[in-house]
């Protein structure tokens, strides 16, 4: 008998048929289902007490239901289903507004600007100075970082920000803008985003430089660099879009993020993540899908280290050091310190930022000990030799490591919505430090020539 | 590349539709080996370069048997020492200096020493020193170099396992039959719910589970100990459901691998345990190392024996990694068994049974044993003694006062129910060979169907469509509702 494929009995064959017919209605029924399912308010993800005690006065009321905020699309705050608990529409209210954009026309900008970075389809939120100023820890926010690119192209920027999550949480814009430029607030713009590579800063600031504006500074936090310890998978995956970027030629951030979303959108299992999505500038808000999925997050990432509510803020610092005499230092690298590489993707970038900058800042984003222990693979030492190889002509270096700054584990510190309440986020300091950082940047930008003093 | 990923999934699937298309035995040994090639080439040219090294260190007694057969025995036994110091050098290495260095600090450098682990070296080691330690007793024939290598590299079974013996895999690949419809229903199905074990069980704990781990102190005991559960738990899933997804494509080609999980945690004693666990290191190690080791401490004293009994466990938990909780957890293992075999006696089991009805005594053993076996993960899951120790610290004497949401309590304490339900259901259906669901479903259906006078053989065309599509319906609902923002590697692959 010939050795071949038999489709077998009835039974068998009806198994194959049932799954090849079913596999692709079920996936569209599923597909549609959770599309229309709205996010539900669960304990879980939303905790009411919590959003109660985090909204300042200003803010009150206007935290609704999904289907009501759905219905009224001038709210400005509604909730969102992780810890932040609030998302904020950036034209609803000038306060506001000013502190996500300092330096920036309100009325101009919401002509201007491609309307959709600020639809509902975007993430608006941000490190809000008013917000933060009345909680303990602040209310940490993103912008679309991919709406910077529409925003530099509109209207140009004084000081350019590119970086990670460690930077968005790290600066504090208005404050930035308001201490270069007491008397004019200078035009602050942020590029950074979650995750954010360098190899998608080069590609954000070749965008950019194809245009005629010109900044001031550009100050790029390079955490990313050194050896930022995630799976094979996720790097190839970061350079396979990187690349895919590149090979499209002349085509512009904003078609780049619309062939994704449809790409996205048609693919019946997307295996792009959130993670990867990130780098790739594709920092959507919620949709109603991933608003479910967001439900399933877990309730303490892995950069977070749950504190025992005994510890208090004076014993703080010697139960923090248990910890790190626990995690490391001799814990082995996940990655060993690719100096070279580093070195060379650095190299490129600031080439890329030359073209129209007439200064850049490179430095790191503070984390801690502990952060660097659990993950990073290259010394301190080793980032400020790199950084300091770099620093001349329009280029300036800032010191690496946390004591720079006057950090503690204080800075440290959050109060979630959802158990456990109190938590040291080991890579993002909280509203304090982000004051003390920014402040830093203040007095390194004043320093060198070309002081930003006034209108730029 | 994981077998969850799309890669995989292509990979596999155009390896199959070629493998279908060609029936040539060549054409299809080639197509295997490409796949497989490319599947460790896909983690880096390291694994690639490490584990085709391996082979050939392997391959060359197998060669010189034909030319030189009188120095064959001294090259394999060359061949294993060469093997097993390779593993030593990639795996234990690193850790055996930071150990040394930090006996004697004058030794240690600026940096820390590390190497990378090759992607499945632990399993592809163990599968390499069965097959020679095999060959030298000639209970095997020599086999051609491409089979050797897809052997020992087929990508079903080379990341984490089963570990695969000589009779078990080589006999299928000389053949190289067809796969059938069945071949293809049991391979679907067993990809599909080993999937589903993966990321819908294992995945979706594992957050709860590295929270509490990461700081076991700030927790309180109810959060302690459903950690320590849902670790049980999820280890259990991401294994066993890995597992199944290596079987499950395997089979698609038409391959059957053994089993390597029969609801272990049914298991009322360690020995059983140990039988249900990992069933195919088990019977590695028992074959290999366990009974030479037992055959020569049995002629010395009782005593010796039950050493090498716990010095076995120890170096199964060695062989999970360079760490000295994986020591003690062997350590610990092993005490569990010499506590069944050297201390409570048959007698002393006899005894027991006419105290009580023997449901109650199973129902007590399996109560003990499980917690045990919770116990033991917590061990298992330590990154270092000295959390182990901070773990048990607070569990027993000083706990803390932090918890984590009801819901997530209520999930693992789900997801352990949906574990056992999972292994009762295959307990019944093929250990006990007790088709209790579907004969009572099948009583209940017999009088509907004679009334209505419908074919059997219809009824099975009904039960294929549904079951076909239920599996359809389990796959994409797991693609759907996995976690996109977190997604922890296969624990094992670490091993």
């Amino acid at each position: 008998m010939r050795d071949s494929f038999q489709l077998g009995n009835r039974f068998h064959h009806a198994f194959l048929t049932g799954f090849l017919l079913a596999l692709p209605s079920v996936a569209w029924l599923l597909h549609h289902l959770v599309s229309e399912v709205p996010p539900r308010f669960t304990p879980t993800n939303f905790d009411s007490t919590f959003a109660a005690k985090t909204e300042p006065s200003w803010l009150d009321s206007h935290t609704l239901r999904w289907s009501e905020s759905k219905k009224n699309r001038q709210l400005w705050a509604t909730a969102t289903f992780d810890e932040t608990g609030i998302s904020l529409r950036a034209f609803e209210n000038e306060k506001l507004f000013h502190s996500l954009y300092p330096g920036y026309p309100l009325q101009e900008f919401q002509t201007k600007i491609v309307p959709q970075y600020f639809s509902k389809s975007f993430d608006q939120r941000a490190w809000i100075a008013p917000l933060a100023k009345q909680t303990p820890y602040g209310a940490v926010t993103y912008r679309p970082s991919t709406a910077c690119v529409s925003i530099f192209k509109n209207f140009g920027a004084d000081i350019l920000i590119f970086g990670d999550s460690t930077t968005m949480r790290a600066l504090e814009l208005s404050m930035l803008s308001q201490q270069l430029s007491p008397s004019s607030p200078a035009r602050v713009l942020s590029c950074a985003t979650g995750g954010m590579l360098p190899e998608t800063m080069q590609l954000i600031a070749s965008d950019l430089s194809r245009t005629s504006h010109r900044v001031k500074w550009v100050v790029v936090d390079i955490n990313r660099l050194p050896g930022y310890p995630q799976t094979p998978g996720y790097l190839q995956e970061i350079k396979r879009q990187a690349a895919l970027f590149l090979e499209e030629g002349q085509l512009s951030t904003n078609s780049w993020i619309e062939w994704m979303e449809r790409a996205r959108a048609k693919s019946l299992f997307p295996s792009v993540t959130w993670d990867v999505l990130f780098p790739a500038n594709l920092q959507k808000l919620l949709s109603a899908r991933e608003g479910v999925k967001m439900i399933q997050q877990p309730v303490v990432r892995p950069d977070e280290i749950v504190v025992p509510t005994s510890v208090d803020g004076t014993s703080l610092a010697q139960w923090a050091k248990s910890q790190e005499r626990r995690t490391g230092p001799a814990k082995e690298p996940i990655l060993p310190c690719p100096t070279q590489n580093f070195s060379e993707q650095i190299d490129s970038l600031v080439g890329a930022l030359t073209e129209f900058s007439e200064n850049i800042l490179l430095w790191i984003g503070p984390t801690t000990p502990l952060y660097h222990y659990k993950f990073g693979s290259c010394s301190p030492k080793e980032i400020q030799t790199v950084l300091e190889s770099r620093a001349r002509g329009k280029v300036q270096a800032l010191t690496v490591g946390w004591k720079t700054y006057d950090l503690n584990y204080q800075d440290f510190l959050f109060e979630r919505s959802t158990l456990p309440k109190t938590r040291i986020d080991i890579a993002h300091v909280n509203f304090e430090g982000a004051k003390k950082i920014t402040q830093q940047i203040v007095q390194k930008l004043k320093s060198q020539p070309g002081t930003v003093v006034t209108k730029l | 590349m994981i077998y969850s990923s799309p890669d995989f999934i292509l990979l596999c699937l155009l390896t199959w539709v070629g493998y279908i298309l060609f029936p040539q035995k060549g054409v299809r040994l080639s197509l295997l080996l490409v796949s497989s090639l490319l599947f460790i080439s896909w983690s880096g040219l390291l694994h690639l370069l490490v584990f085709l090294g391996v082979v050939t260190v392997a391959w060359i007694p197998i060669c010189l048997s034909h030319t030189t057969p009188a120095r064959t025995q001294r090259v394999i036994t060359w061949a294993i020492s060469a093997i097993g110091l390779n593993l030593i050098v990639w795996k234990y290495l690193p850790w055996i200096y930071s150990e040394v260095s930090r006996i004697f600090p004058v030794l240690q450098g600026t940096e820390t020493f590390s190497l990378p682990l090759p992607l499945g070296i632990s399993f592809f080691t163990l599968q390499g020193i069965a097959f020679l330690i095999d060959f030298r007793r000639n209970q095997i024939p020599a086999p051609t170099a491409p089979l050797y290598l897809l052997f020992k590299g087929f990508f079903a079974q080379l990341v984490a396992g089963p570990i695969v013996r000589h009779d078990q895999l080589m006999p299928q690949l000389q053949s190289l039959r067809s796969p059938q419809a069945r071949d293809c229903v049991f391979g679907l199905s067993l990809f599909v719910m080993g999937m589903a074990k993966k990321l819908l069980i294992a995945d979706r704990i594992s957050p709860y589970v590295d929270t509490v781990f990461a700081t076991p102190s700030a927790f309180n005991r109810t959060t302690l100990c459903l950690a320590a559960l849902g670790y049980t738990v999820q280890i259990w899933g991401d294994f066993s459901g890995y597992t199944d997804m290596g079987r499950g494509a395997a089979r698609l080609f038409g391959f059957h691998l053994p089993e390597n999980f029969l609801s272990p945690y049914f298991s009322i004693k360690p020995s059983e345990f140990w039988r249900r666990w990992h069933i195919t290191l088990s019977q590695w190690i028992r074959d290999y190392l366990y009974t030479p080791l037992a055959l020569a401490a049995h002629r010395k004293s009782r005593w010796h024996f039950l050493g090498a009994v716990i010095l076995t466990m120890v170096l199964v938990g060695l062989w999970h990694g360079a760490n000295w909780t994986f020591v003690v957890f062997g350590f610990y293992h092993g005490s569990l068994l010499v506590l069944e075999r050297g201390i409570i006696t048959n007698r002393q089991l006899q005894r027991l049974r006419c105290l009580a009805p023997r449901w109650v005594t199973v129902l007590s053993c399996w109560l003990l044993f499980f917690f045990a076996t919770v116990m033991g993960m917590v061990l298992f899951r330590s990154e270092s003694i000295a959390q182990a120790s901070e773990y048990f610290g607070s569990l027993v004497l000083t706990p803390g006062d932090a918890g984590v949401a009801n819901s997530q309590g209520f999930s693992i304490l789900a997801a352990t129910i949906l574990t056992l339900v999972l292994h009762a259901i295959f307990y019944y259906s093929f250990i006990k060979g007790d088709w209790i669901f579907l004969s009572w479903f099948g009583k209940k259906l017999e009088g509907v169907f004679e009334r209505s006078r419908v074919e059997p053989e219809k009824i099975a065309e009904w039960v294929g469509y549904g079951t076909g599509a239920v599996t359809a319906l389990i796959w994409v609902a797991t693609l759907f509702f996995r976690s996109t923002s977190y997604s922890p590697p296969f624990i094992y692959f670490q091993f």
